[in-house]
C-alpha cells in the first residue's frame, strides 16, 4: 500500500457546553493524488471535518480526541505558526461562496500573489509569471489583464475559478474544496470541476470535495466516504459504495434523487387555459445616476407567451439571470409589467378595478425558495398559516388553520411554535399551509426545494404532487435543478436571458432536446441514473442533433417554431 | 431575566436605575421640605441631619429638590423618548417602504436635520418657542428623531427583501398592514437598544439644556439647573455642584450599563451561545 497523504484517526468534535458530539470518530486516509467525496446532508459534520483538517474550526467547536496525520506530520499537535506554514502551502481551501471568498478592495494579482511572496518569498515578476500561467490553464481570457482587476469584475464562475486557481498556485499536495460549485449554475458548474480536475491531475494534488450532490462525486471522485449526523455511515469506491449500495441510508438517499416517475401525461385538455400570458414583457428600473438622470429601464423578459390548464404542472427551467423568477413574481405583481397581457381564468387582468384585482390575485399564491427567510420570525406558525383568511370568525379561522396544517402532515402541535423553532422541510411545510389554505388556482412554486437536503427534499416534492391531485390547483414550478423538474413537471419551458427557447411536454423535452441552449443544459448535470440493480454515474445520453436548419442564438433573434405535439424550439424566422 | 441579571454590568445598570426611578417616585409622592420654599435663615447650610444633603443659596433643601428633579428628568427623558421613537419609527418605516422619490426627500432632510448637533438644534428650537418643559421635549424630540428615521430605515431596508415580505403581500394585504404587522415588530430589537441610549442622551441634554438656562425654568429643580446654580458658590458651598452631579452621573451610568446588557442580550448571535 502506498504511504497515505492525509489520515484521519477516530476524529471527534464536539460544541462547547454540550456533550454531544458533532463528528462522532471519523477515520480515513487519502493516497498522493486521489480524490475522496464527502457526502451528507446539512448537520452531518463533512464541513467541520474539512474545518478541522486546517484547525479552522468556528468558535465553540472542539477537538475531543482523534489525530490527523498529514505527510506523517499529526496537525493537531503543530503550534499555530507552524500550522500556518502547512495551511495554504501544502494544504489548500476552497470554499462555497465565491462572492464573498474574494477581498473585494484589492486586485485579483494582489489576491493570488499574496500567497506566493508568504510562502516561497518569490520576486514580483516571477510571482506574476506565476499567477499567469495557473489562470491561463483556468482558461481565464486575457489572464494577464485579470491580475489587475477586481473581484466585482468578474461573474460568480469566473471568481470561484480565480479562488481555485489561487488555491493551487502554491501547488499543494492536497487541495479541500467545501461546496466549490453549489452556488454555480449547471453549465458553469461543469466547466469549475473539469477545470479544477485537470489542473489537480497536472499537479499531482489530491482532491478533498465536500458536498451534498451526489452526482458530482461519482463524476469527480474515485472514493467517497457517507456521512450522516456525524458518523461515517460507509467508506470505499465510488463503485460499488455509492453505485451499488449496500447500506440502507445510502441506499435512501440514493432513492430520494429526483428522476422521472410516470407515464405521459395527456395532451393538455382543449377545455379555456387557468392562466394565459401574451407577450409579457418585465423591465426593471436602472439605478438613478445623479439626482435627475435616469438610464433606460433593464429588459429581463422579452415577450413571454405560456398558458397553463388547470391542474397541469408547468415547470421554468433557465440559469440564473434566465428570468425564470421574474416571470413567476411578474404574475404576483411583485415585479414591474412593461408591457404584455395576462389573464386568469379568462379575465383580464389588467382590465379590473384594484379591488377586483386584488381578490383575483388571492387565487394566485407562491411558495417561496427559502423557508428560512419566508416566514415571519415573530410570528407564530398558526398565525403565519391564517394570515391571508380574512373576514372569518376565530373559530372557523382555527378550523382551517388546523385543517391546512394537517393537510401539509404537521400536526396541531405545531400551531403554537415559532419558525425557528422548525427543521427546514418543516418550515417548507408552513409556507406551503400558507399558499393552499387561500384555496389558490394557481401556486407559484419558486426553487421550493432547492434549500432543502435530498431526503427531505423528495417529501416535498411527492407532498406538493399530492395536494395537486387532492385540490386540483395548478403549479408554476421554478427550478434549475433538471431532476427536480422531470419529477414534477408536465410541460417544461427552456428560458435562456428571458427568451424562452424550447417548450414541450415533459417526455418530449428530456428525450428530444433540440435547442442547443437545452442541450448544453442536459449535458452538463452530472447524473446517477438507475442502472439495472444499481446505479450508473455519468451525463444524460443525447440523441443525435435535430438537424434543423436556423437555430439560432437567443441574441439573433428567431420565432418559436412548432416541431410536434406542442413541442416548440426557438429558430431563425423563415 | 436571571441570566440579564447574572451580568454584574447588567445588575449595576439596573440597581442605579432604579435609584432614579425610586427617587422621581418619591419627589412626586412627599418631600421633606417644599422644594420651592425658600428660607432665608438656612441660606447655604452644609449637609446635616436637618438637611441631609444642606440648603442653597436661597436655603431651599438640595435633598428635596433632587427628588423633586429626578421626576421632572425622567419625565422629560421619557416623554423625549417617546416623542422621538414614535415620529421616527413612522418616517423611517414608510421612507424605507415606498423608496424612490419619498425615501430620497427624507433622507436628504434627515442628513439635513443630523448635520447640526443635536443640543444646538434643540437649543434653536427652544430660543423660537421659549423655555417650558413642553418645549424641551419638543425641541429634543425632533432633535433625535433623525437617528431613529436612519435606524428603522436601514432595518426595513433590509426586511423589505426578506420573503416573508412578499408573502404578506401575495397575500392580498396592502402596505400599511404589511408594514404595522410584519415591518415594525421586527424593528423592535435595534429600536429597544436605542431608546435606552436615547434617554441616557436626553437626561444629559435636559440638564446641559437647564445649565445653559435654556430648558425647564426655574424656580421648577431640574438637575442641570440645580447644578447651575450652584455654580455661583462652589467655593463656599461645593455640595450644591456635587449630589446633583453625582445624581446625574450615577443615572447615565446606569442607563448606559442596562442599554448595554439590553443590547448583548437581544442580539440574536449573543444568544445562541
Amino acid at each position: 500500500m502506498t504511504r497515505s497523504l492525509l489520515s484521519i484517526e477516530d476524529l471527534r468534535i464536539g460544541f462547547a457546553g454540550s456533550e454531544r458530539l458533532a463528528v462522532k470518530g471519523i477515520d480515513l486516509a487519502m493516497a498522493p493524488g486521489e480524490r475522496l467525496g464527502v457526502v451528507g446532508e446539512s448537520g452531518s459534520g463533512k464541513t467541520l471535518l474539512a474545518r478541522a483538517i486546517l484547525g479552522l474550526l468556528p468558535p465553540g467547536a472542539q477537538r475531543r480526541a482523534g489525530r490527523i496525520l498529514f505527510d506523517g506530520q499529526d496537525l493537531t499537535d503543530l503550534s499555530p505558526a507552524t500550522l500556518r506554514h502547512v495551511r495554504g502551502r501544502r494544504i489548500g481551501m476552497v470554499f462555497q461562496e465565491p462572492m464573498v471568498s474574494l477581498n473585494p478592495a484589492l486586485t485579483i494579482g494582489r489576491q493570488l500573489g499574496e500567497g506566493l511572496i508568504l510562502h516561497e518569498g518569490l520576486s514580483a515578476a516571477e510571482v506574476r509569471r506565476r499567477s499567469v500561467e495557473m489562470l491561463d490553464a483556468f482558461r481565464m481570457v486575457d489572464a494577464a489583464n485579470c491580475l489587475d482587476k477586481y473581484p466585482h469584475e468578474f461573474s460568480g464562475g469566473m471568481r470561484q475559478r480565480i479562488m481555485i486557481a489561487s488555491a493551487l498556485l502554491l501547488r499543494p499536495a492536497l487541495l479541500i474544496a467545501d461546496e466549490p460549485t453549489t452556488a454555480l449554475d449547471v453549465i458553469v458548474q461543469k466547466q469549475v470541476l473539469d477545470l479544477t480536475l485537470a489542473a489537480c491531475r497536472d499537479l499531482g494534488t489530491a482532491l478533498l470535495l465536500i458536498t451534498h450532490d451526489l452526482g458530482v462525486v461519482a463524476d469527480c471522485c474515485e472514493r467517497v466516504l457517507v456521512m450522516r449526523h456525524g458518523d461515517p455511515v460507509t467508506q470505499g469506491p465510488v463503485d460499488p459504495v455509492l453505485l451499488r449500495p449496500s447500506d440502507p441510508y445510502t441506499r435512501q438517499l440514493l432513492h430520494s434523487l429526483p428522476r422521472r416517475q410516470g407515464v405521459e401525461t395527456a395532451p393538455a385538455a382543449p377545455a379555456p387555459p387557468l392562466l394565459s400570458i401574451k407577450d409579457l414583457r418585465v423591465a426593471y428600473p436602472a439605478r438613478r445616476r445623479g439626482l435627475f438622470r435616469r438610464p433606460p429601464a433593464r429588459p429581463v423578459l422579452h415577450g413571454i407567451d405560456l398558458s397553463l390548464a388547470r391542474g397541469e404542472t408547468l415547470a421554468l427551467v433557465g440559469e440564473s439571470g434566465s428570468g425564470k423568477t421574474t416571470l413567476g413574481r411578474a404574475l404576483l405583481g411583485l415585479a414591474p409589467v412593461a408591457g404584455g397581457r395576462v389573464s386568469l381564468d379568462g379575465q383580464d387582468i389588467a382590465t379590473l378595478s384594484a379591488p377586483e384585482r386584488r381578490a383575483l390575485a388571492r387565487r394566485v399564491q407562491m411558495v417561496f425558495q427559502d423557508p428560512f427567510s419566508s416566514l415571519d420570525p415573530r410570528w407564530r406558525i398558526a398565525r403565519i398559516v391564517g394570515e391571508g383568511l380574512t373576514g372569518v370568525t376565530a373559530a372557523e379561522r382555527a378550523t382551517r388553520v388546523a385543517a391546512a396544517l394537517s393537510d401539509v402532515g404537521l400536526g396541531d402541535g405545531f400551531a403554537d411554535r415559532f419558525p425557528h423553532e422548525l427543521s427546514g422541510g418543516q418550515r417548507q411545510r408552513v409556507a406551503i399551509a400558507r399558499a393552499i389554505i387561500m384555496k389558490p388556482d394557481l401556486i407559484v412554486a419558486d426553487e421550493p426545494v432547492s434549500a432543502l437536503d435530498v431526503t427531505v427534499q423528495a417529501q416535498i416534492l411527492s407532498l406538493l404532487k399530492d395536494l395537486q391531485r387532492r385540490h386540483g390547483f395548478s403549479y408554476l414550478f421554478i427550478s434549475h435543478h433538471l431532476g427536480v423538474v422531470e419529477q414534477v413537471a408536465d410541460r417544461v419551458m427552456v428560458l435562456y436571458r428571458g427568451h424562452v427557447v424550447e417548450e414541450g411536454a415533459r417526455d418530449d423535452l428530456f428525450d428530444r432536446p433540440t435547442h442547443p441552449y437545452t442541450r448544453r443544459l442536459m449535458a452538463a448535470v452530472p447524473e446517477i441514473l438507475p442502472d439495472g440493480d444499481g446505479f450508473r454515474a455519468g451525463h444524460r445520453p443525447l440523441p443525435a442533433p435535430v438537424p434543423l436548419p436556423g437555430l439560432t442564438p437567443v441574441e439573433q433573434g428567431g420565432v418559436l417554431t412548432l416541431l410536434q405535439g406542442g413541442h416548440r424550439v426557438r429558430c431563425a424566422a423563415p | 431575566m436571571t441570566r440579564f441579571l447574572s451580568r454584574p454590568n447588567a445588575a449595576l445598570g439596573l440597581i442605579f436605575f432604579s435609584f432614579m426611578l425610586l427617587a422621581a417616585a418619591w419627589g412626586l409622592l412627599a418631600t421633606p421640605y417644599d422644594p420651592l420654599r425658600p428660607d432665608v435663615w438656612a441660606r447655604l447650610q452644609a449637609p446635616s441631619a436637618l438637611h441631609w444633603l444642606g440648603t442653597d443659596g436661597f436655603g431651599r433643601d438640595v435633598f428635596s429638590r433632587l427628588l423633586v428633579a429626578a421626576w421632572v428628568s425622567a419625565g422629560v427623558s421619557m416623554a423625549t423618548v417617546a416623542l422621538s421613537v414614535t415620529l421616527g419609527t413612522a418616517i423611517g418605516a414608510v421612507a424605507g417602504y415606498l423608496g424612490g422619490r419619498v425615501d430620497d426627500g427624507v433622507t436628504v432632510l434627515m442628513d439635513a436635520l443630523m448635520s447640526f448637533p443635536a443640543i444646538l438644534l434643540a437649543l434653536g428650537i427652544l430660543a423660537a418657542i421659549g423655555p417650558s418643559p413642553g418645549g424641551v421635549v419638543l425641541a429634543l424630540g425632533l432633535a433625535y428623531t433623525p437617528s431613529v428615521v436612519r435606524v428603522v430605515r436601514g432595518s426595513v431596508l433590509s426586511l423589505k427583501e426578506r420573503e416573508f415580505i412578499d408573502a404578506a403581500r401575495v397575500l392580498g394585504h396592502g402596505p400599511l398592514r404589511t408594514l404595522l404587522t410584519h415591518v415594525i415588530p421586527n424593528c423592535l430589537t435595534p429600536l429597544t437598544v436605542l431608546a435606552t441610549a436615547m434617554f441616557g442622551n436626553a437626561l444629559l441634554s435636559e440638564s446641559a439644556l437647564s445649565f445653559l438656562g435654556a430648558g425647564v425654568p426655574p424656580p421648577a429643580p431640574t438637575w442641570g439647573g440645580m447644578l447651575a446654580e450652584g455654580r455661583q458658590h462652589v467655593q463656599a458651598a461645593p455640595w450644591l455642584c456635587i449630589f446633583p452631579g453625582l445624581a446625574i452621573s450615577m443615572a447615565l451610568l446606569g442607563i448606559n450599563l442596562l442599554g448595554d446588557a439590553l443590547r448583548d442580550l437581544l442580539d440574536p448571535r449573543m444568544n445562541k451561545l
